[in-house]
């Protein structure tokens, strides 16, 4: 009788433990003022749609986790289409990887399927086109490659960088195949 | 394809001023033309040669009909600077005005030797005069309709550049949209014959022996006039522009940078001449 008054009186206490640290601390899911305000300059750059804005050199480094995980979330809002908005994520994210799901985006984006056509990526266009489209539609795992590259070259884990270019090369994307081939002599050897 | 390509020859034989039109660089698919003369148009389509698979070039001696009949616009230089015709939507001609103060805030620490000669410095004030003294105009085109951004028509206007909506409406990196412009701006050079493209040798290989193809038709380039034989062309100059950019300019970010290596490696790919290519390889390493 005793020790289930005591068994009893322990869980009431955890409850009022759990529900205390609850009212105490937000939801991890909730972004803070801080990664809501680098969240917000981020959009305000790419509406701009001035990829010349020193901002993007000056801000946005040693990004926070949480603010990553926004970036990343940004990231997969968008719609396909918009290459170059999401390629711009992927540079911002490929200058912060200090973690193991940073190289597991870029794995990720480096691996994304073609996109079929400007307009919708789904669907292919028989239409013609400027020359460079082959680039373009495949923007944002070129930019994921090219990050992976540098950071090899900057000296990341190289286990990381060459899963990066792994992924690249097995990509349906013929610019993506292309420029893995060309880069993949510098993930062996650091930049002197 | 075929009715635009009769298109584009029944505008060659008429010559007719301000009338026919021809895409110098867009895509396929139907122009905003008048309704040609049939039997004209059959008369010409026995010469008639345009790619199948990429772009629209002209031939010689449409460049050199194109010469005689602005031989005057030729001779007598202009003021620079353009307008835009009233029909620009003004969402269009705020990107245009945003992408151009871009360029002419450009500065740079050196340029290569090839650029000095096409451009001058790595300078936004040279890009500028390079761009201004070019082209005259700028108005709304189909341009062939399907994705592409710009065109010049040589036959209506060799000074004008022609937009389309999709100049705004889909999201390429800004470097890349200063590409093309930049790439339809050497068209405009009728003293130079336009700088017509050569036709891509057949078969057509990159570097890893993989046929080179249309990316939106995927027919092959081989034998399509898509490509260069010398640095100086459209696809030589943009990519000159483009790999100084990437290596010389002073005051871009590291995103513009890389965009803009990025698209002249793959703009390199069309230039086939082996002394061509190796030229510019040279300037580009020294």
């Amino acid at each position: 009788m005793r020790r289930g008054a005591w068994a009893a009186a322990i869980l009431i206490a955890a409850a009022l433990l759990g529900w205390r640290a609850a009212r105490r601390s937000p939801p991890v899911s909730v972004p803070g003022a801080e990664a809501k305000a680098t969240l917000a300059l981020l959009e305000e750059i790419l509406a701009s749609r001035d990829d010349n804005d020193p901002r993007l050199d000056r801000e946005f480094v040693a990004l926070s986790s949480e603010e990553k995980g926004l970036f990343r979330a940004a990231y997969a809002a968008r719609p396909r289409e918009r290459l170059n908005e999401r390629g711009t994520i992927v540079y911002l994210l490929g200058r912060n990887l200090t973690a193991p799901e940073d190289w597991a985006f870029l794995r990720e984006v480096a691996a994304e399927p073609p996109c079929l056509s400007l307009a919708d990526c789904a669907k292919p266009s028989a239409d013609a086109g400027e020359h460079g489209d082959a680039v373009t539609l495949a923007y944002p795992s070129l930019v994921a490659l090219r990050q992976a590259h540098r950071a090899a070259q900057e000296g990341a884990p190289a286990d990381e960088a060459r899963s990066v270019l792994e992924a690249a090369r097995a990509s349906k994307a013929p610019a993506v195949t292309r420029l893995a081939r060309a880069l993949a002599p510098g993930f062996d050897k650091k930049a002197p | 394809m075929v009715r635009a390509a009769l298109l584009l020859s029944f505008g060659l034989l008429l010559a007719a001023p301000s009338r026919a039109a021809a895409p110098f660089d867009g895509g396929a698919g139907a122009l905003d033309v008048p309704k040609p003369d049939l039997s004209a148009m059959q008369e010409a389509a026995a010469d008639a040669r345009r790619s199948r698979a990429d772009l629209y070039a002209f031939t010689k001696e449409e460049a050199a009909a194109a010469y005689k009949k602005f031989a005057f616009g030729v001779r007598a230089p202009r003021a620079p600077g353009f307008t835009f015709d009233k029909d620009v939507p003004a969402d269009i001609q705020k990107q245009m005005l945003a992408d151009l103060a871009f360029i002419k805030g450009l500065a740079g620490e050196k340029a290569t030797a090839l650029h000095r000669k096409i451009f001058g410095a790595v300078s936004g004030a040279d890009y500028a005069k390079f761009f201004e003294t070019r082209v005259s105009a700028i108005g709304m085109n189909s341009c062939g309709g399907g994705n592409a951004v710009a065109c010049v028509i040589p036959f209506r206007d060799p000074s004008k550049m022609w937009l389309t909506q999709n100049f705004i409406r889909f999201s390429h990196p800004q470097v890349s949209r200063m590409m093309v412009v930049y790439h339809e701006a050497r068209h405009t050079e009728t003293k130079n014959w336009n700088w017509g493209h050569a036709t891509c040798p057949t078969p057509f290989r990159d570097e890893n022996g993989k046929d080179m193809k249309s990316i939106w038709t995927g027919a092959s380039l081989a034998g399509e006039p898509a490509c260069d034989e010398t640095p100086l062309g459209s696809y030589g100059s943009s990519t000159i522009m483009l790999k100084n950019i990437s290596k010389y300019c002073a005051n871009c970010t590291d995103k513009v940078k890389m965009d803009a290596g990025l698209y002249a490696d793959d703009q390199m790919g069309r230039i086939i001449d082996a002394d061509a290519k190796k030229e510019m390889q040279d300037d580009f390493s020294r």
